[in-house]
């Protein structure tokens, strides 16, 4: 981990995405031999469904910012190694705050409907983090484990809100009414679904460089380096690891709102279904680093719209994708495994 | 009757989280944390299911499965112990990408395979009509049989054997154990190897056991909840039973009152998750843990 934030110089970097690509090739295309499909369809069926046109662009861009905006949430706990699995069910938390508030305003115009939903939907992801941080900080709780139940108990409850006191009038299926028009977020490319979230994370990319850069991030990384010796200079302890896993929770929140006032425009319980872990996995691939996570967020929005390409375009299930996912972060740890050597521990 | 069949599908449910627990049990003591349990868990679920569904000879199912989740853990073993990369990180890659594969391969093949008939249940007579326990304990399918002999296969294995003595070496000071001639990185491959074993068994006992079907996603976060019983059972073998039947035991509550009690089943479902949880925090507070967990060592020469 600590050698991964280290790789942040242009040419590992480059070699890193390279190795990416060049594997992603490779190896899918023996994995569509395995199941059967012609690898030459199966690739251009997954290009044209995630760059072949301005539509497909679009949706490769509203995977993109989801994913990357939590990747980058994430950057601050990684840096003291915790490993916050629970995006899915802090951007279900994020959803369900910036319904309820869309609701709550009814016709507020944009202006007052737009910020008032990004924030609650922010305070939701963060709150639905803050159980694990406190059950981390205080009561030495694995964060992996404990984020992995509040997944589940996220799930259960949207499941029971939309199917209950949520569910949206005479629907069959899990689901709340329509958000008001106001609450919805404007799109920037005529012709697509993508969405005014993207703003949100070209901000995020830049604050986290500058985080980067200040006092507050040479702290983590101290802390991250040695949790014994940062103690000693009085960094770190409690308050920060509550701290950092509400900024990851935050931004999943950001996300989930993404989803509901940008691209549904009404709350499923699915809503963190195609994104979920991802946001994790471009943090580790973007090596910790706002330009490499810009970059891993488009593999993966691309490799998340492309898979689901695939159904339609050459007749393969789209779970091939988290099999691809899976061998390039095995790719990546392997190929840093050799700067990995010193032990973990302070 | 009520009580009767909650504790009987409460020990169902608890064999496949007991088999896998089993599993990370032996390797968590020698140092090796399996995040990627749940991708061991599945490769054994779909494996065991698809050799079933072929031959219907459940030797060769749980044979397959075995050999499923051993696979996955030599991909563990070879690049976390030997190549020395970060545990959970690995653990993180095979989360994600096992179940991924097995979905994909299901999805293709899906019009090949069937539903396969559910085990039969192996009673043992006179104890089996045992009141309150007897159905629970004495008539259930041959996993259940097959996890009570490997819990005590595996306590005199990890207590009354050298082999035993030499992972928990290794699981709380390998450098330690290395000076004293002990293979550490071979010691901890074993155990990681039979980690997968158990955890293919488990996923096998659940689709071929328990259901007598696969769905993509079916281990349903289960290789977590191994994680958090041998947490709570402190790495030993006795404390790791009782703690798979508290999961196991509340999810068959959870059945139980879906259908006789007036509440919304959703809620009904976080139960067994909160039982998780409160778990996690007793478990965290009488910790005994490996000291050297998720440590990576290095060659002899390169410690003295």
């Amino acid at each position: 981990m600590k050698r991964l934030a280290g790789l942040s110089g242009p040419a590992r970097l480059a070699l890193s995405l390279g190795a990416a690509v060049a594997a992603i090739v490779a190896i899918s295309a023996g994995l569509f031999a395995i199941g059967n499909a012609d690898p030459l369809v199966a690739f251009r069926a997954m290009y044209r469904g995630s760059f072949g046109s301005w539509v497909s662009f679009g949706e490769t861009l509203i995977r993109f910012a989801p994913v990357t905006l939590i990747a980058l949430g994430l950057v601050p706990s990684l840096r003291i190694e915790l490993f916050n699995i629970g995006a899915p069910g802090q951007i279900g938390l994020g959803a369900l705050f910036a319904t309820l508030a869309g609701f709550a305003l009814g016709g507020a115009p944009p202006s007052v409907a737009i910020p008032v939903t990004f924030v609650a939907a922010a305070a939701g992801g963060a709150l639905w983090a803050l159980g694990p941080g406190l059950l981390r900080a205080y009561f030495r709780v694995n964060e992996i484990l404990s984020t992995l139940v509040f997944n589940f108990l996220a799930l259960y409850l949207l499941q029971y809100l939309l199917t209950g006191p949520l569910h949206g009038y005479r629907s069959n299926i899990a689901q709340s009414d329509p958000l008001p028009k106001e609450a919805w977020l404007p799109v920037v490319i005529d012709g697509t679904r993508a969405h005014a979230g993207l703003f949100v994370v070209l901000a995020a990319i830049v604050a986290l460089w500058l985080v980067q850069r200040s006092p507050l991030g040479y702290r983590l990384r101290l802390f991250g380096a040695g949790p014994n010796l940062a103690r000693r200079a009085g960094v770190g302890g409690p308050r920060l690891i509550v701290w950092t896993m509400c900024v990851g929770g935050a931004a999943a929140g950001i996300a989930g709102w993404m989803q509901v006032a940008g691209v549904d425009h009404r709350l499923y319980d699915t809503v963190a279904d195609p994104i979920g872990y991802m946001g994790l996995f471009a943090a580790l691939l973007g090596v910790l680093h706002p330009v490499g996570i810009f970059f891993s967020g488009m593999v993966f929005a691309a490799l998340l719209r492309g898979g689901e390409s695939l159904q339609i375009g050459a007749n393969i299930s789209p779970e091939i994708i988290s099999a691809l996912v899976g061998l390039i972060l095995l790719l990546l740890a392997a190929r840093s495994g050799r700067f990995t050597r010193a032990s973990r521990e302070a | 009757m009520f009580v009767e069949s909650m504790l009987e599908a409460g020990v169902r449910l608890t064999v496949p989280l007991l088999l896998v627990a089993l599993g990370e049990l032996i390797a968590e003591r020698a140092g090796v944390i399996n995040i990627g349990l749940e991708g061991k868990m599945a490769a054994g679920a779909y494996a065991g299911f698809v050799v079933m569904a072929g031959t219907g000879d459940p030797w060769l199912a749980a044979l397959a499965a075995v050999l499923a989740g051993a696979t996955v853990s030599a991909v563990m073993a070879g690049v976390a112990i030997w190549g020395q990369v970060n545990q959970i990180l690995v653990g993180f890659a095979l989360f994600i990408m096992v179940p991924g594969l097995v979905a994909f391969l299901y999805q293709q093949h899906t019009t090949t395979l069937v539903v396969t008939p559910a085990l039969d249940r192996l009673s043992l007579p006179g104890l089996s009509d045992l009141p309150v326990i007897g159905g629970a304990l004495f008539s259930q399918n041959g996993f259940y049989y097959g996890v009570v002999a490997l819990c005590l296969l595996v306590w005199v294995w990890m207590h009354r054997t050298r082999f035993g003595l030499s992972v928990t070496a290794c699981g709380h000071d390998p450098e330690v154990a290395l000076s004293k001639g002990i293979a550490v990185r071979w010691v901890r491959t074993r155990a990681t190897l039979a980690c997968g074993a158990l955890a293919g068994l488990g996923g096998a006992a659940l689709t071929v056991g328990a259901l007598g079907s696969f769905s993509p996603g079916v281990t349903g976060g289960r290789g977590f909840v191994a994680i958090a019983i041998v947490i709570l059972g402190r790495w030993s073998v006795g404390w790791t039973v009782l703690a798979a039947l508290a999961i196991g035991l509340s999810d068959a509550l959870r059945l139980r009152l879906g259908s006789q009690v007036d509440f919304p089943v959703q809620l009904l479902a976080m139960l067994p998750w909160l039982v998780v949880l409160v778990m996690l925090i007793a478990g965290a507070r009488f910790a005994k843990m490996p000291r050297a967990l998720g440590r990576n060592v290095g060659a002899a020469q390169s410690v003295t």
